[in-house]
Protein backbone atom coordinates (compact mmCIF):
# COMPACT_ATOMS: atom_id res chain seq x y z
CA UNK A 1 0.00 0.00 0.00
CA UNK A 2 1.63 3.38 -1.27
CA UNK A 3 0.18 5.52 1.18
CA UNK A 4 0.74 5.32 4.75
CA UNK A 5 -1.95 4.10 7.50
CA UNK A 6 -3.30 5.34 10.77
CA UNK A 7 -0.43 3.56 12.84
CA UNK A 8 1.71 5.17 10.45
CA UNK A 9 0.99 8.44 11.45
CA UNK A 10 1.04 7.67 15.31
CA UNK A 11 4.74 6.34 14.19
CA UNK A 12 5.79 9.60 12.85
CA UNK A 13 4.56 11.61 15.65
CA UNK A 14 6.16 9.66 17.95
CA UNK A 15 9.52 9.60 15.82
CA UNK A 16 8.91 13.46 16.07
CA UNK A 17 8.61 13.53 19.46
CA UNK A 18 4.80 14.87 18.61
CA UNK A 19 3.04 11.69 21.08
CA UNK A 20 2.68 11.08 24.43
CA UNK A 21 2.87 7.22 24.97
CA UNK A 22 1.45 6.30 28.04
CA UNK A 23 2.79 2.96 29.22
CA UNK A 24 0.81 2.61 32.70
CA UNK A 25 -2.19 0.94 32.91
CA UNK A 26 -5.03 3.44 32.70
CA UNK A 27 -8.87 2.78 34.03
CA UNK A 28 -10.51 3.66 30.68
CA UNK A 29 -13.01 5.52 32.34
CA UNK A 30 -10.60 8.34 32.25
CA UNK A 31 -9.16 8.24 28.53
CA UNK A 32 -11.64 11.40 27.54
CA UNK A 33 -9.95 13.79 30.76
CA UNK A 34 -6.71 12.26 30.30
CA UNK A 35 -6.62 12.94 26.03
CA UNK A 36 -8.06 16.74 26.98
CA UNK A 37 -4.87 17.27 29.77
CA UNK A 38 -2.30 15.85 27.66
CA UNK A 39 -0.09 18.54 25.53
CA UNK A 40 0.14 16.59 23.06
CA UNK A 41 -1.98 13.14 20.87
CA UNK A 42 -1.55 10.39 23.63
CA UNK A 43 -0.87 6.48 23.01
CA UNK A 44 -2.37 4.56 26.00
CA UNK A 45 -0.90 1.36 25.64
CA UNK A 46 -2.46 -0.59 28.78
CA UNK A 47 -6.15 0.28 29.29
CA UNK A 48 -7.33 -2.16 32.33
CA UNK A 49 -9.47 -4.65 30.74
CA UNK A 50 -9.27 -4.71 27.27
CA UNK A 51 -6.65 -6.04 24.57
CA UNK A 52 -6.56 -2.97 22.62
CA UNK A 53 -4.86 0.41 22.67
CA UNK A 54 -6.47 3.63 22.48
CA UNK A 55 -4.85 6.93 20.58
CA UNK A 56 -6.66 10.04 21.00
CA UNK A 57 -6.30 13.82 20.50
CA UNK A 58 -4.60 14.29 17.08
CA UNK A 59 -6.50 16.84 15.78
CA UNK A 60 -7.12 18.58 19.30
CA UNK A 61 -5.62 21.82 17.66
CA UNK A 62 -4.62 23.75 14.43
CA UNK A 63 -0.78 22.69 14.67
CA UNK A 64 -1.53 18.79 15.76
CA UNK A 65 -4.18 18.72 13.23
CA UNK A 66 -1.40 19.93 10.43
CA UNK A 67 1.18 17.51 12.01
CA UNK A 68 -1.18 14.41 11.92
CA UNK A 69 -2.04 15.18 8.45
CA UNK A 70 1.51 16.04 7.78
CA UNK A 71 0.62 19.47 5.72
CA UNK A 72 2.04 23.06 6.75
CA UNK A 73 -0.25 24.59 9.42
CA UNK A 74 -0.81 27.84 7.22
CA UNK A 75 -1.84 25.56 4.06
CA UNK A 76 -4.65 23.56 5.07
CA UNK A 77 -7.08 25.19 3.04
CA UNK A 78 -5.03 25.55 -0.17
CA UNK A 79 -4.09 21.64 0.44
CA UNK A 80 -7.17 20.81 0.68
CA UNK A 81 -8.68 22.73 -2.74
CA UNK A 82 -5.49 21.19 -4.61
CA UNK A 83 -6.13 17.37 -3.26
CA UNK A 84 -10.04 18.03 -3.49
CA UNK A 85 -9.70 18.77 -7.24
CA UNK A 86 -6.71 15.81 -7.69
CA UNK A 87 -9.76 13.11 -7.02
CA UNK A 88 -7.97 9.89 -7.24
CA UNK A 89 -10.21 6.73 -7.00
CA UNK A 90 -10.13 4.16 -4.38
CA UNK A 91 -8.43 0.24 -5.15
CA UNK A 92 -9.74 -2.69 -4.37
CA UNK A 93 -7.29 -5.11 -2.09
CA UNK A 94 -7.57 -8.75 -1.14
CA UNK A 95 -5.50 -8.85 1.66
CA UNK A 96 -6.44 -6.51 3.84
CA UNK A 97 -4.49 -5.78 7.78
CA UNK A 98 -8.40 -4.78 8.89
CA UNK A 99 -9.16 -8.33 8.67
CA UNK A 100 -6.66 -9.85 10.67
CA UNK A 101 -9.28 -10.58 13.48
CA UNK A 102 -12.50 -11.34 11.93
CA UNK A 103 -15.42 -11.80 14.26
CA UNK A 104 -18.94 -12.60 13.28
CA UNK A 105 -22.36 -13.95 14.39
CA UNK A 106 -22.55 -14.68 18.14
CA UNK A 107 -19.06 -13.92 18.42
CA UNK A 108 -19.70 -9.88 18.00
CA UNK A 109 -19.13 -7.94 21.29
CA UNK A 110 -18.74 -4.03 20.85
CA UNK A 111 -17.56 -4.35 24.80
CA UNK A 112 -14.26 -6.01 23.92
CA UNK A 113 -13.92 -2.28 22.18
CA UNK A 114 -12.99 0.21 24.70
CA UNK A 115 -15.50 2.57 23.99
CA UNK A 116 -15.53 6.17 25.67
CA UNK A 117 -18.00 8.03 27.99
CA UNK A 118 -16.40 11.85 26.36
CA UNK A 119 -18.52 14.05 28.41
CA UNK A 120 -20.70 14.52 31.33
CA UNK A 121 -23.61 14.76 30.00
CA UNK A 122 -23.73 12.17 27.07
CA UNK A 123 -25.89 9.74 26.34
CA UNK A 124 -23.36 7.26 26.78
CA UNK A 125 -19.64 5.72 25.66
CA UNK A 126 -19.50 6.97 21.84
CA UNK A 127 -17.41 5.71 19.02
CA UNK A 128 -16.65 9.55 17.37
CA UNK A 129 -14.18 7.96 15.35
CA UNK A 130 -15.63 6.12 12.41
CA UNK A 131 -15.69 6.34 8.46
CA UNK A 132 -19.29 5.17 7.46
CA UNK A 133 -19.41 4.40 4.04
CA UNK A 134 -22.33 3.03 2.53
CA UNK A 135 -23.56 2.81 -0.70
CA UNK A 136 -26.19 5.31 -2.72
CA UNK A 137 -27.42 5.39 -6.31
CA UNK A 138 -24.96 7.64 -6.75
CA UNK A 139 -22.06 5.08 -5.43
CA UNK A 140 -20.02 4.89 -2.57
CA UNK A 141 -20.56 7.57 0.20
CA UNK A 142 -17.97 8.19 3.25
CA UNK A 143 -18.82 10.08 6.42
CA UNK A 144 -18.36 10.84 9.77
CA UNK A 145 -21.39 9.87 12.54
CA UNK A 146 -20.71 9.61 16.00
CA UNK A 147 -21.88 5.85 17.32
CA UNK A 148 -23.51 5.68 20.65
CA UNK A 149 -22.97 2.13 22.47
CA UNK A 150 -26.32 0.07 23.37
CA UNK A 151 -25.24 -3.41 23.77
CA UNK A 152 -22.23 -5.87 22.69
CA UNK A 153 -24.14 -5.81 19.05
CA UNK A 154 -26.34 -2.13 18.41
CA UNK A 155 -25.13 1.32 18.40
CA UNK A 156 -27.11 4.35 18.08
CA UNK A 157 -26.04 6.51 15.05
CA UNK A 158 -26.86 10.56 14.50
CA UNK A 159 -29.11 11.04 11.22
CA UNK A 160 -30.99 13.92 12.56
CA UNK A 161 -28.63 16.35 10.08
CA UNK A 162 -29.60 16.77 6.67
CA UNK A 163 -26.82 14.54 5.13
CA UNK A 164 -25.81 12.16 2.09
CA UNK A 165 -26.15 8.75 4.42
CA UNK A 166 -29.64 10.15 6.19
CA UNK A 167 -30.73 10.46 2.04
CA UNK A 168 -29.45 7.13 1.39
CA UNK A 169 -31.00 5.54 4.48
CA UNK A 170 -33.81 7.01 3.79
CA UNK A 171 -34.79 5.61 0.23
CA UNK A 172 -34.61 2.19 2.28
CA UNK A 173 -36.56 3.06 4.64
CA UNK A 174 -39.42 3.33 2.46
CA UNK A 175 -38.65 0.31 1.18
CA UNK A 176 -38.96 -1.12 4.62
CA UNK A 177 -35.04 -2.38 3.94
CA UNK A 178 -31.97 -2.08 5.88
CA UNK A 179 -29.19 -0.02 4.56
CA UNK A 180 -25.39 -1.69 5.02
CA UNK A 181 -22.67 0.18 6.21
CA UNK A 182 -19.47 -0.51 7.04
CA UNK A 183 -17.48 1.97 9.72
CA UNK A 184 -14.03 1.95 9.49
CA UNK A 185 -12.20 3.31 12.91
CA UNK A 186 -8.76 4.47 12.97
CA UNK A 187 -7.88 5.83 9.30
CA UNK A 188 -5.27 7.80 8.04
CA UNK A 189 -6.63 11.68 9.22
CA UNK A 190 -7.03 12.30 5.26
CA UNK A 191 -9.75 9.85 4.99
CA UNK A 192 -11.28 11.42 8.35
CA UNK A 193 -11.06 14.79 6.69
CA UNK A 194 -12.67 13.88 3.33
CA UNK A 195 -15.29 12.07 5.00
CA UNK A 196 -16.10 15.12 7.38
CA UNK A 197 -16.26 17.01 4.34
CA UNK A 198 -19.66 17.56 2.98
CA UNK A 199 -18.48 17.02 -0.84
CA UNK A 200 -21.26 18.16 -3.64
CA UNK A 201 -23.36 15.56 -5.42
CA UNK A 202 -21.77 12.98 -7.54
CA UNK A 203 -18.01 13.47 -5.49
CA UNK A 204 -16.74 10.62 -3.71
CA UNK A 205 -15.04 11.85 -0.24
CA UNK A 206 -13.01 8.45 -1.06
CA UNK A 207 -11.68 10.00 -4.30
CA UNK A 208 -11.19 12.86 -2.57
CA UNK A 209 -9.10 11.31 -0.29
CA UNK A 210 -7.10 9.57 -2.83
CA UNK A 211 -6.26 13.20 -4.38
CA UNK A 212 -5.11 14.82 -0.94
CA UNK A 213 -3.10 11.61 -0.62
CA UNK A 214 -1.86 11.73 -4.42
CA UNK A 215 -2.49 7.49 -4.00
CA UNK A 216 -5.85 5.82 -3.77
CA UNK A 217 -7.42 4.73 -0.87
CA UNK A 218 -7.48 0.55 0.11
CA UNK A 219 -10.48 -0.76 0.14
CA UNK A 220 -11.05 -4.60 1.21
CA UNK A 221 -14.85 -5.96 0.65
CA UNK A 222 -16.75 -6.71 3.91
CA UNK A 223 -17.00 -10.00 5.57
CA UNK A 224 -20.85 -9.71 6.52
CA UNK A 225 -22.23 -7.30 4.23
CA UNK A 226 -22.03 -6.20 0.30
CA UNK A 227 -19.41 -3.17 0.88
CA UNK A 228 -16.06 -2.36 1.06
CA UNK A 229 -13.82 -0.75 3.76
CA UNK A 230 -10.55 0.64 4.41
CA UNK A 231 -8.25 -1.92 4.46
CA UNK A 232 -5.59 -0.64 6.43
CA UNK A 233 -7.76 0.56 8.89
CA UNK A 234 -7.14 -0.47 12.78
CA UNK A 235 -11.04 -1.59 13.17
CA UNK A 236 -14.06 -2.22 11.23
CA UNK A 237 -17.17 -2.67 11.89
CA UNK A 238 -20.05 -3.85 9.40
CA UNK A 239 -23.92 -4.05 10.11
CA UNK A 240 -26.93 -2.78 8.87
CA UNK A 241 -29.02 0.46 9.90
CA UNK A 242 -32.56 -1.41 10.98
CA UNK A 243 -35.56 -0.17 8.97
CA UNK A 244 -37.00 1.60 12.53
CA UNK A 245 -36.20 5.06 11.53
CA UNK A 246 -36.00 7.77 13.87
CA UNK A 247 -37.28 5.81 17.24
CA UNK A 248 -34.95 5.02 19.67
CA UNK A 249 -33.27 7.30 21.57
CA UNK A 250 -29.46 8.84 21.67
CA UNK A 251 -27.57 11.65 22.77
CA UNK A 252 -27.12 13.96 24.49
CA UNK A 253 -23.51 14.39 22.89
CA UNK A 254 -21.29 16.92 23.66
CA UNK A 255 -20.94 18.52 20.13
CA UNK A 256 -18.68 20.45 18.03
CA UNK A 257 -19.61 23.53 18.91
CA UNK A 258 -18.56 22.92 22.43
CA UNK A 259 -22.32 22.81 23.94
CA UNK A 260 -24.63 19.73 24.17
CA UNK A 261 -26.96 18.45 21.57
CA UNK A 262 -30.19 17.60 23.56
CA UNK A 263 -31.72 14.30 23.57
CA UNK A 264 -32.68 13.00 19.83
CA UNK A 265 -34.44 9.80 18.28
CA UNK A 266 -32.45 8.03 15.58
CA UNK A 267 -32.05 4.50 13.76
CA UNK A 268 -29.48 1.52 15.28
CA UNK A 269 -26.73 -0.03 13.85
CA UNK A 270 -26.88 -3.64 14.09
CA UNK A 271 -23.36 -5.34 13.91
CA UNK A 272 -22.87 -8.33 12.09
CA UNK A 273 -19.12 -8.22 11.94
CA UNK A 274 -16.17 -6.77 13.98
CA UNK A 275 -13.10 -7.00 12.07
CA UNK A 276 -9.21 -5.61 12.97
CA UNK A 277 -5.89 -5.60 13.41
CA UNK A 278 -4.48 -8.26 15.58
CA UNK A 279 -3.31 -5.24 17.84
CA UNK A 280 -5.57 -2.92 16.93
CA UNK A 281 -5.53 0.92 18.31
CA UNK A 282 -8.74 2.15 18.84
CA UNK A 283 -9.14 5.99 18.00
CA UNK A 284 -10.89 8.52 20.33
CA UNK A 285 -11.23 12.01 18.57
CA UNK A 286 -12.29 14.20 21.37
CA UNK A 287 -15.00 17.43 21.24
CA UNK A 288 -15.01 19.60 20.58
CA UNK A 289 -12.29 20.57 18.82
CA UNK A 290 -11.16 17.47 17.18
CA UNK A 291 -14.48 17.27 15.61
CA UNK A 292 -14.48 20.83 14.69
CA UNK A 293 -10.72 21.09 13.39
CA UNK A 294 -11.83 18.53 10.65
CA UNK A 295 -14.11 20.98 9.53
CA UNK A 296 -11.45 23.85 9.24
CA UNK A 297 -9.61 22.68 6.44
CA UNK A 298 -12.49 22.69 4.29
CA UNK A 299 -13.86 25.94 5.07
CA UNK A 300 -10.99 27.62 4.67
CA UNK A 301 -10.65 26.16 0.97
CA UNK A 302 -13.96 27.19 0.32
CA UNK A 303 -13.16 30.61 1.83
CA UNK A 304 -10.19 30.79 -0.53
CA UNK A 305 -12.45 29.33 -3.55
CA UNK A 306 -15.00 32.23 -3.15
CA UNK A 307 -13.37 35.17 -2.47
CA UNK A 308 -10.98 34.14 -6.21
CA UNK A 309 -14.10 33.63 -7.74
CA UNK A 310 -15.25 37.65 -6.30
CA UNK A 311 -11.94 38.60 -7.97
CA UNK A 312 -10.20 39.56 -4.34
CA UNK A 313 -6.56 39.00 -4.78
CA UNK A 314 -5.83 36.63 -1.03
CA UNK A 315 -3.15 36.74 0.83
CA UNK A 316 -4.06 33.97 3.69
CA UNK A 317 -7.74 32.79 5.10
CA UNK A 318 -8.05 30.92 8.64
CA UNK A 319 -10.84 30.32 10.81
CA UNK A 320 -10.65 30.80 14.37
CA UNK A 321 -10.97 27.95 16.70
CA UNK A 322 -13.30 29.26 18.82
CA UNK A 323 -16.38 29.73 16.36
CA UNK A 324 -15.77 25.73 16.06
CA UNK A 325 -13.34 26.15 13.19
CA UNK A 326 -15.83 27.17 10.63
CA UNK A 327 -18.50 29.88 11.48
CA UNK A 328 -15.63 32.98 12.26
CA UNK A 329 -13.25 33.20 9.33
CA UNK A 330 -10.64 36.08 9.25
CA UNK A 331 -9.05 36.98 5.44
CA UNK A 332 -6.05 39.37 4.57
CA UNK A 333 -5.72 40.20 1.20
CA UNK A 334 -4.43 43.04 -1.17
CA UNK A 335 -6.97 45.76 -1.12
CA UNK A 336 -8.37 47.51 -4.16
CA UNK A 337 -10.22 50.38 -3.51
CA UNK A 338 -13.79 49.00 -1.71
CA UNK A 339 -12.07 45.31 -1.92
CA UNK A 340 -12.49 44.79 1.96
CA UNK A 341 -16.32 44.93 1.45
CA UNK A 342 -16.53 43.01 -1.44
CA UNK A 343 -14.67 40.22 0.20
CA UNK A 344 -16.89 40.25 3.03
CA UNK A 345 -19.42 39.54 1.56
CA UNK A 346 -18.37 36.76 -0.51
CA UNK A 347 -17.11 35.56 2.19
CA UNK A 348 -20.64 35.79 4.27
CA UNK A 349 -22.28 34.19 1.58
CA UNK A 350 -21.06 30.58 2.48
CA UNK A 351 -23.83 28.95 4.34
CA UNK A 352 -21.50 28.42 7.67
CA UNK A 353 -20.08 31.73 8.37
CA UNK A 354 -21.30 34.03 10.76
CA UNK A 355 -18.72 36.51 11.24
CA UNK A 356 -15.83 37.74 8.49
CA UNK A 357 -13.23 39.92 9.52
CA UNK A 358 -11.06 41.31 6.52
CA UNK A 359 -7.67 42.74 7.19
CA UNK A 360 -4.88 43.81 4.77
CA UNK A 361 -1.01 41.82 3.77
CA UNK A 362 0.46 43.58 6.65
CA UNK A 363 -1.48 41.55 9.13
CA UNK A 364 -0.34 38.19 10.22
CA UNK A 365 -4.27 36.52 10.16
CA UNK A 366 -2.45 33.60 12.60
CA UNK A 367 -1.65 36.09 15.32
CA UNK A 368 -4.14 36.97 17.31
CA UNK A 369 -2.96 40.03 18.54
CA UNK A 370 -2.12 41.33 15.31
CA UNK A 371 -5.74 41.26 14.01
CA UNK A 372 -7.17 42.68 17.43
CA UNK A 373 -4.77 45.80 16.55
CA UNK A 374 -6.52 45.81 13.04
CA UNK A 375 -9.84 45.82 13.91
CA UNK A 376 -9.18 48.18 16.81
CA UNK A 377 -6.83 50.83 14.69
CA UNK A 378 -8.16 50.44 11.06
CA UNK A 379 -12.59 50.17 12.05
CA UNK A 380 -15.27 52.74 12.27
CA UNK A 381 -18.31 50.81 13.30
CA UNK A 382 -20.79 53.08 11.48
CA UNK A 383 -18.81 52.73 8.20
CA UNK A 384 -16.69 49.16 8.68
CA UNK A 385 -19.49 46.46 9.86
CA UNK A 386 -21.78 45.30 7.90
CA UNK A 387 -24.59 43.34 9.11
CA UNK A 388 -26.90 41.28 6.88
CA UNK A 389 -30.18 39.51 8.74
CA UNK A 390 -32.63 36.93 7.99
CA UNK A 391 -29.55 34.85 6.39
CA UNK A 392 -29.26 30.66 7.07
CA UNK A 393 -28.65 29.42 10.36
CA UNK A 394 -27.74 26.15 12.35
CA UNK A 395 -30.28 24.93 15.60
CA UNK A 396 -26.87 24.31 17.11
CA UNK A 397 -26.67 28.31 17.54
CA UNK A 398 -28.22 28.79 21.14
CA UNK A 399 -28.54 32.50 20.30
CA UNK A 400 -30.98 32.02 17.05
CA UNK A 401 -33.01 30.83 20.05
CA UNK A 402 -34.37 27.07 17.64
CA UNK A 403 -36.34 26.29 20.73
CA UNK A 404 -39.04 28.94 19.63
CA UNK A 405 -39.12 27.46 16.00
CA UNK A 406 -42.05 25.57 15.31
CA UNK A 407 -41.50 22.01 14.04
CA UNK A 408 -39.90 22.04 10.73
CA UNK A 409 -38.99 26.02 10.50
CA UNK A 410 -35.68 26.80 10.11
CA UNK A 411 -33.35 29.08 11.94
CA UNK A 412 -32.31 32.47 10.80
CA UNK A 413 -28.88 34.27 11.97
CA UNK A 414 -27.76 37.88 11.37
CA UNK A 415 -24.02 37.91 9.66
CA UNK A 416 -21.52 40.35 10.49
CA UNK A 417 -18.58 41.80 8.45
CA UNK A 418 -15.71 43.96 9.80
CA UNK A 419 -13.67 45.44 7.45
CA UNK A 420 -10.26 45.76 8.95
CA UNK A 421 -8.58 47.27 6.31
CA UNK A 422 -7.22 50.68 5.76
CA UNK A 423 -9.97 52.91 5.20
CA UNK A 424 -9.76 54.56 1.95
CA UNK A 425 -8.80 58.47 2.26
CA UNK A 426 -6.23 57.43 5.01
CA UNK A 427 -2.35 57.81 3.95
CA UNK A 428 -1.11 53.74 4.60
CA UNK A 429 1.93 55.92 6.11
CA UNK A 430 -0.26 56.84 9.15
CA UNK A 431 -0.10 52.78 10.19
CA UNK A 432 3.61 52.45 10.08
CA UNK A 433 4.76 50.32 12.65
CA UNK A 434 7.28 51.68 15.09
CA UNK A 435 10.63 49.98 14.31
CA UNK A 436 13.31 49.28 17.11
CA UNK A 437 16.93 50.38 16.26
CA UNK A 438 19.81 47.73 15.42
CA UNK A 439 17.37 44.92 15.13
CA UNK A 440 19.54 43.50 12.59
CA UNK A 441 22.61 43.95 14.04
CA UNK A 442 22.38 42.85 17.64
CA UNK A 443 22.47 39.16 18.66
CA UNK A 444 20.53 38.27 22.54
CA UNK A 445 22.91 35.00 22.51
CA UNK A 446 26.47 37.10 21.91
CA UNK A 447 25.20 38.35 25.51
CA UNK A 448 23.97 34.92 27.51
CA UNK B 1 -18.80 -9.39 39.85
CA UNK B 2 -21.43 -10.55 36.60
CA UNK B 3 -22.77 -8.44 34.15
CA UNK B 4 -26.50 -9.10 35.26
CA UNK B 5 -25.76 -8.45 39.10
CA UNK B 6 -24.25 -5.20 37.83
CA UNK B 7 -27.51 -4.48 36.02
CA UNK B 8 -29.63 -5.22 38.67
CA UNK B 9 -27.55 -2.47 40.82
CA UNK B 10 -27.63 0.40 37.85
CA UNK B 11 -31.59 -0.73 37.64
CA UNK B 12 -31.83 0.20 41.76
CA UNK B 13 -30.16 3.01 41.19
CA UNK B 14 -32.29 4.50 38.65
CA UNK B 15 -35.01 3.30 40.14
CA UNK B 16 -34.26 5.91 42.68
CA UNK B 17 -34.07 8.79 40.69
CA UNK B 18 -32.93 9.24 37.03
CA UNK B 19 -29.38 9.78 36.75
CA UNK B 20 -26.89 10.20 33.65
CA UNK B 21 -24.58 7.68 32.52
CA UNK B 22 -21.96 9.63 33.85
CA UNK B 23 -23.71 9.76 37.87
CA UNK B 24 -24.36 5.93 36.73
CA UNK B 25 -20.71 5.21 36.31
CA UNK B 26 -19.60 7.41 39.20
CA UNK B 27 -22.12 5.11 41.60
CA UNK B 28 -20.06 2.07 40.77
CA UNK B 29 -16.51 3.10 41.35
CA UNK B 30 -15.54 -0.71 42.03
CA UNK B 31 -16.83 -2.06 38.66
CA UNK B 32 -14.42 -3.08 35.76
CA UNK B 33 -15.46 -0.29 32.65
CA UNK B 34 -16.11 -3.54 30.16
CA UNK B 35 -18.09 -5.17 32.96
CA UNK B 36 -20.20 -1.92 32.89
CA UNK B 37 -20.44 -1.97 29.01
CA UNK B 38 -21.92 -5.33 29.44
CA UNK B 39 -24.48 -4.95 32.12
CA UNK B 40 -25.20 -1.65 30.06
CA UNK B 41 -26.19 -3.63 27.45
CA UNK B 42 -27.66 -6.13 29.19
CA UNK B 43 -30.03 -3.42 30.92
CA UNK B 44 -31.00 -2.15 27.50
CA UNK B 45 -31.61 -5.73 26.40
CA UNK B 46 -34.23 -6.08 29.73
CA UNK B 47 -35.94 -2.58 27.58
CA UNK B 48 -35.66 -1.25 30.81
CA UNK B 49 -34.68 1.96 30.33
CA UNK B 50 -36.84 4.98 29.63
CA UNK B 51 -35.14 8.83 29.65
CA UNK B 52 -36.52 12.40 31.18
CA UNK B 53 -37.41 15.69 30.02
CA UNK B 54 -33.15 16.50 30.79
CA UNK B 55 -32.29 13.27 28.41
CA UNK B 56 -30.89 11.45 32.23
CA UNK B 57 -32.03 7.67 32.43
CA UNK B 58 -34.73 5.72 34.50
CA UNK B 59 -36.16 2.84 34.70
CA UNK B 60 -39.35 1.81 32.96
CA UNK B 61 -42.26 1.04 35.95
CA UNK B 62 -43.30 -2.09 34.78
CA UNK B 63 -39.36 -3.53 34.80
CA UNK B 64 -37.79 -5.34 37.18
CA UNK B 65 -34.44 -7.63 37.19
CA UNK B 66 -34.86 -10.80 35.61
Amino acid sequence: MSRPSFRDVLARLDHDGALLRLPKEVDARHLSALTVKADRPVLFERVRGFDLRVAGGLFWNRKRFAAALGWPESELGTRFAAGARAGIEPETVRDAPAQEVVQTGRDVDLTELPIPLLAEKDGGPYISAGVVIARGDRGLNAGCYRLMYRTRDETGIDLVTVSDLRRIYEARLAQNEPLAISVSIGVHPIETLAAAYKAPPGVSELAIAGGLHGAPVPLVACRTVDLPAIADAEIVLEGHLLPIGWTEDEGPFGEFAGMYGDLKHNPVFNVSAITRRRDAVFQLLQMPWENAWLGAAATEAQVWNVLRTAGVDVVDVAVTEGSACRWSVVASIRKRAGGGKNALMAILALPDTKHALVVDEDVDIHDATQVEWARTFRVQADKDVIIVEGAQAKHVDPSVRPWELAKGQLPMTAKMGIDATIPEGIPPAFYDRIRHVWLDDVKLEHYQ
Amino acid sequence: MTTDAVADRMAALLAARPRTFYELLRELPDVEYRTILGAWGALRERRALARDDHGRYLLRSSTSSP
